[in-house]
């Protein structure tokens, strides 16, 4: 087990809430994560699942109102964030902790070149000059791999390419050499040729600092290329977590069987693809007791009203099914 | 490819291409080649793939093979007889045949017309004239994708992505159509619906007999679906082939990189990196030559058409030409 | 007529008992609106000015008003708000109707209330009339912009239907001959189209082929003519057109409303043009729906949400025309009262009798106030970003 110092990240309980008209929208329901130095952990689930506001609750970019959060701690690098005033968090960001979103085209500002806005990033938090700063630029530029940097720092958004938009964004998360870089599926709007330059990118890079990466995607495929370890989200918990082996060959929790089940692939061709029924819960409107009985085949009358507590498997592979870890304790 | 029963769909030699405008007092902009020159037979009760990455025009096959654009030269044969030259009056009767499911289904549906209103206009165009049959009729479409006879009065945005994807089908349905036009039907979906999506799909292909024109990017879905799949690129067909000759076999190398470019594959790890010079290739007529990692010399000034490299399996490369010599 | 269907059993794939109760989107609009306070208040006022204009124009109309706004009591004059009329001076059967000059009386000794009862009703229609003309006409125009933009209005279109034009024209002016070649003229244009219908595909013959070059596309035709326009001070065209015509309110808000509606065409145009690739309208285009049907069904109901809200500020903003050129003293004619020129005669008088300044302006300002506190609240609500996709 690595030591305590070495957690970049650690969120505890985390309870994020948006109140609108008609319900309160529990989006996070208490989940528990940890990022270690140089690590890359995914965090994966389906749209609605709170990966992407605990991301922002992370970052401190929730709007707030409609969203409040409504418990749990936030430690980075051990100082707790929700207790920081917001000019210490400004610092942070940015600076030691970065985010990648998953637009490249509306995440950059189109009305200034992109070594403007990278420049800017070096700029506001270290005391250089501004001809140090445009040198670390190209030099980022070409770090993430854009051919002829000297010449496309004064490029504006729109002369780029998708692809390159996105380098120039993970440049811009790179500038101050961050602890800490959140990528918000950074690669769903891209080409899969691309999609796959992007995802070598980022080991690439990850190679060269010791700096972790949470990366938040629904696909399981990209999770398989580039986690070191897996948290599955479903209905603003954390169902499962582990390493990746422990996630696709040994899943143990019955979501995440499902998922990796109802995965169409050349070699299921022929059979019938095993299909989750219902649909994926309104964060308002969410199922009593565990969130997925009423989607789940190992559903037991329990299901309903008890709420599921983690069961630990060892090496940090715990799942979220009593149901399931009492029949392997039983068979066992 | 085999000739045993007439294909449902032909297209042949297709081509489309878009005028650039720049304003009013400069109307003469560039074009771009959308399509260019694109073959597709769809055998009965089959799956076509059509596999590209966005831009690539496949998407403007679709609507150009439901002429919801006009298209500029090339056949399109249904069903042995010639749709190209058809006016709108002749193609109405045709138009029920062939049937379209959209990628997104925040966008396929009215916003302001219930879920039995849209399901209604096509129970319309069949033909079902009494207010009680095209009741019994909507509701009979909506029990065969699995939905609850009383969504029918409820609006498009009380439903999740899935449900009203769901919806768009039975609309698409609602004429009994024989070839219906899939595009991205799933990409837009959560992860854990996209299997329902694709079941039903099947179960219906089955059922009706239906024929299916299947447009997507992902190469995982496609295998596993599609019976026959082509590869395009920028506007061609780089390759066409039986889907296990295709996955087992890939000749192209755009094939072989968009394989590799699945992610969790296990040949993802390494691509190979482009040739140092590259000047000479980049006046090469194939499409793909910027990007190619095999291009050398001897890709310039050649001729590309399909080749049959087996029976089947057509490749646009003149590598592979080289190869067959 | 054959129909297919399956035999599978599907799978449930929701319960509708979990959903919440079902709501069309013109009642989830209305609870919106509800939830809303400046723009309900907005509304409220409408209401209730609503209900007095029409009440007013049926007190104040016909031959023996309860409310009669033109009967002049020279004894009376410029009697303050709220006084009680000398019992020895007022000739039997003049009398206000609850015995009080609610808002005071003017020079003449007319009833304020009941010039502004009287006023209000014109208020109301102008605002309304204008507005309609100039939705009808921006929606009839922004659509065919918008639907048909990409279609090209060809030379040979222009010369058939000038020749079409100028037949019956000629024809007026005792041309005879002039007049059949016109028609004639018109008539083998329109053979040529026929011909051209039928023979898709073959190349137009060299001699023709003039007929069928680009004059210009509907689109660039329509919004030019919006450009054009725009460029008149409109205030100053109305001015100029109603100094030309007879003054009348009908000239007013035909007037008002021909000058008004650039705006609308160019929300419609827009509307239309995003709606147009939307993937329903796609689909309906599949199902072979015909167009009209398409464009009313699909398109329409879709694209009224902010043409509604320019009709609301653009009723403010008639009503505030019409009232400057009422003072101005182009607008409706006297002794018709409005708005406009009560406050036109009363501003004479501004320190004798402030009542006549500040009935109209504090009403007319509240009147404006509420419609374009309700314009604004609908556009929140109807804005497509703040409802809920779920």
């Amino acid at each position: 087990m690595a030591s305590s110092t070495d957690i970049v990240l650690k969120v505890e309980d985390l309870r994020v809430q948006f109140h609108g008209d008609g319900p309160v929208s529990r989006a996070v329901d208490g989940v528990d994560f940890e990022i270690r130095n140089g690590e890359t952990v995914c965090i994966v689930g389906e749209s609605g699942c709170g990966k992407t506001v605990t991301a922002l609750a992370v970052m401190g970019l929730l709007p707030q109102p409609p969203a409040r959060i409504a418990g749990g701690r936030i430690l980075f690098g051990g100082e707790s964030l929700l207790e920081m005033p917001s000019s210490g968090l400004r610092a942070l960001r940015g600076k030691r902790m970065a985010m990648v979103f998953q637009e490249p085209m509306t995440s950059l500002n189109p009305v200034f070149t992109i070594g403007d806005q990278i420049s800017e990033a070096i700029l506001v938090h270290e005391a250089v000059t501004t001809a140090d700063a445009r040198r670390r630029t190209i030099q980022l530029l070409e770090d993430v791999g854009i051919t002829d940097p000297g010449k496309r720092i004064d490029d504006y958004p729109h002369q780029l390419s998708g692809g390159q938009r996105q380098r120039a964004m993970i440049a811009m998360a790179l500038a101050c050499g961050p602890e800490l870089m959140i990528a918000d599926e950074p690669t769903t709007a891209l080409d899969v040729t691309v999609q796959a330059q992007i995802l070598q990118l980022l080991k690439r890079l990850q190679q060269h600092s010791r700096m972790a990466i949470q990366y938040i995607t629904h696909d399981l495929g990209v999770v398989a290329t580039i986690a070191d370890r897996v948290y599955v989200m479903y209905a603003g918990m954390i169902f499962e977590q582990g390493t990746t082996g422990h996630i696709f060959n040994n899943p143990r929790h019955p979501y995440t069987m499902a998922l990796l089940d109802s995965l169409p692939t050349r070699e299921k061709r022929g059979q019938r693809l095993y299909s989750i029924p219902g649909s994926v819960p309104h964060p308002a409107y969410k199922p009593s007791g565990c969130p997925f009985h009423p989607r789940c085949p190992h559903r037991r009358p329990s299901c309903v009203d008890a709420f599921p507590e983690m069961c630990d498997y060892g090496e940090g592979h715990l799942a979220r099914c009593p149901i399931l870890y009492g029949m392997e304790r039983d068979s066992a | 490819m085999s000739v045993e029963t007439p294909p449902i769909l032909q297209v042949q030699e297709l081509k489309k291409s878009f005028a650039v405008h720049r304003g009013f007092l400069q109307r003469k902009g560039g074009s771009i080649q959308a399509v260019d020159g694109v073959d597709l037979e769809i055998q009965p009760h089959q799956t076509l793939g059509l596999v590209g990455e966005s831009g690539c025009g496949k998407s403007t096959v679709a609507r150009l093979i439901l002429r919801l654009l006009p298209p500029d030269s090339g056949r399109i044969i249904f069903e042995g007889s010639e749709i190209t030259d058809l006016d709108e009056q002749a193609f109405k009767p045709l138009r029920k045949r062939i049937q379209m499911i959209f990628q997104d289904p925040y966008s396929s549906l009215n916003p302001r017309m219930t879920v039995a209103q849209s399901i209604g206009e096509g129970v319309r165009m069949a033909g079902i004239r009494s207010k009680a049959d095209q009741r019994r009729r909507i509701e009979q479409l909506l029990d065969m994708v699995g939905m609850p006879k009383a969504s029918a009065d409820r609006y498009p945005h009380e439903f999740s992505g899935g449900q009203r994807q769901r919806v768009g089908i039975a609309r698409a349905l609602s004429v009994s159509p024989r070839l219906i036009l899939c595009d991205e039907p799933i990409s837009a979906l959560d992860v854990s619906i996209q299997a329902q999506i694709i079941n039903l799909l099947k179960d219906l292909q089955q059922e009706l007999g239906l024929s299916y024109l299947f447009i997507s990017h992902d190469l995982n879905v496609v295998s596993y679906i599609c019976d026959h799949v082509c590869v395009m690129y920028r506007g061609q067909i780089m390759e066409a082939a039986p889907a296990g000759a295709l996955f087992d076999s890939p000749c192209h190398p755009y094939t072989l990189k968009l394989l590799a470019a699945i992610p969790g594959s296990k040949t993802s790890e390494k691509s190979k990196s482009l040739a140092t010079d590259r000047s000479s290739i980049a006046a090469t007529a194939c499409r793909f030559g910027e990007q190619c990692p095999d291009a050398t010399a001897a890709c310039q000034g050649q001729i590309l058409g399909l080749r049959e490299v087996a029976p089947g399996h057509f490749v646009r490369c003149c590598l592979k030409n080289e190869a067959l010599k | 007529m054959k129909t297919i269907t399956t035999a599978h059993t599907p799978q449930t794939v929701l319960d509708l008992d979990l959903m919440p109760p079902s709501r069309s989107p013109w009642s989830e609009t209305w609870r919106l609106l509800r939830k809303n306070r400046m723009a309900f208040s907005g509304l409220v006022i409408f209401a209730i000015f609503f209900i007095i204009a029409v009440a007013g124009m049926l007190l104040t109309s016909g031959r023996k008003p309860v409310l009669d706004p033109a009967q002049v009591r020279l004894q009376e004059k410029l009697r303050p708000p709220m006084s009680v009329p000398i019992p020895e001076t007022v000739v039997s059967g003049t009398a206000p109707i609850l015995g009080r000059y609610l808002l005071g009386t003017d020079d003449l000794g007319r009833d304020v209330f009941a010039r502004m009862l009287q006023g209000a009703w014109v208020s109301l229609t102008v605002g309304f009339v204008a507005v309609g003309i100039s939705v009808l006409i921006g929606i009839v125009l922004g659509g065919l912009a918008g639907y048909f933009g990409q279609r090209a209005i060809r030379v040979g279109h222009i010369l058939s239907w000038s020749l079409v034009v100028a037949a019956p024209i000629l024809a007026l002016a005792a041309k005879p001959l002039a007049a059949l070649l016109a028609a004639a003229g018109a008539l083998a244009g329109w053979a040529f189209y026929a011909w051209r219908r039928r023979r898709r595909g073959e190349p137009t013959p060299v001699l023709l082929r003039w007929l069928s070059w680009t004059a210009i596309g509907v689109d660039d035709l329509v919004m030019r003519a919006v450009d054009i326009m725009l460029c008149f001070p409109s205030f100053f065209l109305i001015l100029t057109v109603v100094a030309l015509l007879p003054p009348s309110l009908y000239t007013i808000m035909i007037v008002i409303g021909l000058t008004s509606w650039m705006g609308t065409t160019r929300l419609v145009r827009a509307e239309f043009l995003s709606l147009r690739e939307q993937d329903f309208v796609a689909a309906a285009r599949a199902l072979g729906l015909s167009d009209l049907h398409i464009i009313f069904r699909h398109i329409m109901p879709n694209a009224l949400a902010p043409v509604l809200v320019s009709a609301t500020l653009g009723i403010a903003s008639a009503m505030l025309t019409e009232a400057g050129l009422s003072f101005l003293g182009f607008g409706v004619p006297p002794p018709h009262a409005t708005w406009g020129n009560i406050l036109s005669d009363g501003k004479d008088f501004i320190f004798d009798a402030p009542w006549l300044t500040f009935a109209p302006g504090i009403v007319i300002l509240i009147v404006l106030l509420a419609f374009n506190l309700f314009g604004e609240g609908l556009r929140d609500i109807l804005n497509p970003k703040l409802r809920e996709r779920n």
